[in-house]
């Protein structure tokens, strides 16, 4: 799987949420950096509460936690000119508005914001939102593109559209759980992206994989074991059969194991993470 | 400061509760269980999902659910009384409220037709939002249930939406608003005249006069939002209403959950409490594996840090992890059995 990847500039890792796209983009990111020294890497993460927003170093990589209104406030400076107007116009009650009730509108300068940065990078992962947001993301691109007339901001649109079509530019990472209904959202969202930007093909993978030793066994478990050593037993057959989801559809994935996780509060071994993920790619 | 709430008590005493949460940690299957339980205590339950992948449908085996009520509870052993499951469309939700209040149906039918009421209304999720809690009002009013479940899509800033009504309630105050749906010759202060200008020229004269026909249909809409936003608001701030997070066991969402914490305070809504779902804690033995060793104390990280941040008014929750993917309505049913029997 995920040969192609790395290659190319815009690296998008989404899928299901809690299916851990931000852990697997920020090792994706952490491996980039590590194969290619010298070349500037950025993760991109979209509003996340658990970092804080704007721009920092983190490690051998840089970290943008882009937010709507510093990253509305940017792009409007840059097609105004001024600082001033910008602001006037990012403070206007009607971006607040737009922004809060229309997240299309929201989405589109986030994911705008990814775009203008693009040529201060040579390699960003991008940690997209879950299913449905991730494709309402590009959606949204393309909405406003048939609602704007002919301006800067059409023309903007369409360079973003471009770019996202390009195979030589983009790559997709769909992650999902072992678990059957991620595997089953991963593979309709690898489609939907598809149809979207017919050219970039999706890789696939499976995070947190216990350990499948053996053919699936067709027995079903009872729903609520008593013992924790039946829930893993019944886990790892049911992960089995569930994988085999994709691999009966011909879908070519990598996977990466349950790392046992940390005590609370410590971050996400996302090193141990990265250097599993080399084994794929 | 320990929550001492069951969530019996909730079930028993509620009128609406409204899920939120992170994507990926169980919102919907909580959400069904939660409405199943209700009834098995012998209130008229519905359970209200925007969904728009069909969990809800395909954990209750039931691929018929949709815009009516459809009723679950002559297949759940036990339910004391109605249970039923609803997807709302969110377009046809919109379009139905839209005509409810609408001046005149000519006035309908054009905001209808706007390209970017159309944006608004088919792609931003916030309108999925937005038109569950107008579900929601006729629900309440027909009077055939007890308890309204909403189960709010996955959203990282799943709060958000509750701040739409009131700001599209002072949409209609802002000078710029009022400038765009002016009368033409009017005049407007020289700022005002300024941005549109820079609007237009960004966003070209077709966008300009989207914009202006959709501002100007907003306005006709007026009076009927205002009535609206009113009645959900005081419907969410009411003594019946409140809200439940749901969560995964690991601390790594507690900003999340911090965040919606505060985001309701700011809003005057109350938090009923968490309910963390995929828990360990029940079974029987442990340090059978390293993994599912080190997720039980992370487990027990996050009860107690929860529990610190709670009030005795609230309550803690905790669902069982299971074996496999729950896809029948028996199981949820067993869940919603367990849910009572610890």
């Amino acid at each position: 799987m995920v040969k192609s990847v790395g290659h190319q500039k815009i690296i998008f890792v989404s899928g299901k949420g809690g299916v851990g796209k931000t852990a697997v983009s920020h090792a994706l990111a952490l491996r980039l950096a590590r194969t290619r020294p010298g070349k500037k890497i950025l993760w991109i993460t979209f509003e996340d509460p658990a970092f804080p927003p704007g721009l920092r170093r983190l490690g051998a990589l840089s970290h943008l936690n882009a937010g709507f209104l510093d990253s509305f406030d940017e792009y409007a400076q840059l097609k105004l000119g001024s600082a001033r107007l910008a602001s006037f116009f990012s403070q206007s009650k009607i971006m607040r508005f737009l922004a809060q009730v229309a997240p299309g509108f929201r989405d589109l300068v986030l994911i705008g914001k990814a775009w203008q940065i693009r040529s201060d990078y040579d390699h960003l992962v991008l940690d997209m939102p879950a299913t449905g947001h991730s494709l309402t993301m590009f959606q949204s691109t393309i909405n406003f593109r048939r609602a704007f007339g002919v301006g800067p901001l059409a023309r903007d649109a369409d360079q973003m559209l471009e770019t996202f079509a390009s195979p030589e530019q983009c790559a997709s990472v769909i992650v999902a759980l072992p678990e059957e209904t991620p595997l089953v959202e991963g593979l309709e969202l690898g489609q939907k992206l598809q149809a979207l930007f017919p050219d970039v093909v999706p890789q696939y993978m499976v995070n947190r994989v216990w350990q499948v030793e053996g053919p699936a066994a067709p027995a079903e478990a009872a729903l609520i074991p008593r013992a924790a050593a039946e829930l893993l037993a019944s886990k790892k057959r049911e992960e089995a059969r569930n994988i085999a989801l994709w691999a009966e559809r011909g879908v070519k994935y990598g996977q990466l194991p349950r790392l046992t996780p940390p005590p609370s509060g410590i971050p996400n071994p996302v090193l141990e993470l990265a250097g599993r993920l080399e084994a794929h790619l | 400061m320990k929550p001492a709430r069951s969530i019996d008590e909730l079930l028993l005493t509620r009128e609406l509760i409204v899920t939120c949460g992170a994507g990926g940690v169980g919102k919907t299957t909580t959400s069904a269980i939660l409405a199943i339980r209700a009834a098995l205590l012998g209130r008229r339950a519905v359970v209200v999902t925007m969904d728009p992948a069909r969990r809800l449908a395909s954990a209750l085996g039931l691929e018929t659910v949709g815009h009516a009520p459809t009723r679950i509870d002559p297949l759940i052993p036990g339910a004391k009384a109605a249970c039923a499951a609803l997807m709302p469309e969110t377009t046809e939700t919109f379009a139905e409220f839209v005509r409810e209040i609408a001046p005149d149906p000519s006035k309908a039918e054009r905001i209808l037709k706007n390209p970017l009421f159309q944006i608004f209304s088919k792609e931003y999720s916030g309108a999925g939002e937005y038109m569950a809690l107008q579900k929601i009002l006729s629900l309440a009013r027909s009077g055939e249930w007890d308890l309204v479940i909403l189960d709010t899509p996955p959203s990282r800033n799943s709060i958000q939406f509750l701040r739409a009504p009131a700001l599209l309630a002072e949409l209609f105050e802002e000078r710029l608003v009022r400038a765009i749906v002016r009368p033409a010759g009017a005049l407007v202060s020289f700022g005002v005249d300024k941005i549109l200008k820079i609007l237009e020229s960004l966003a070209g004269n077709g966008f300009m006069s989207q914009l202006v026909d959709f501002t100007r249909s907003l306005f006709d809409f007026q009076e009927g939002i205002s009535r609206n936003v009113r009645e959900i608001t005081a419907k969410l701030r009411s003594a019946q209403s409140g809200f439940l997070w749901v969560t995964a066991p690991s601390d790594e969402l507690m900003p999340d959950f911090l965040a919606f914490q505060a985001g309701l305070a700011e809003q005057k809504f109350r938090l009923e409490g968490v309910a963390v779902n995929r828990t360990l804690g029940y079974l029987a033995e442990s340090e059978t594996d390293a993994v599912l060793h080190a997720l039980r104390e992370r487990e027990r990280d996050l009860l107690e840090a929860l529990r610190q941040r709670l009030s005795p008014e609230q309550c803690l929750a905790e669902l069982p992890e299971v074996s496999r993917d729950v896809h029948r309505l028996a199981d949820l049913g067993e869940l919603a059995r367990f849910l009572g029997g610890r």
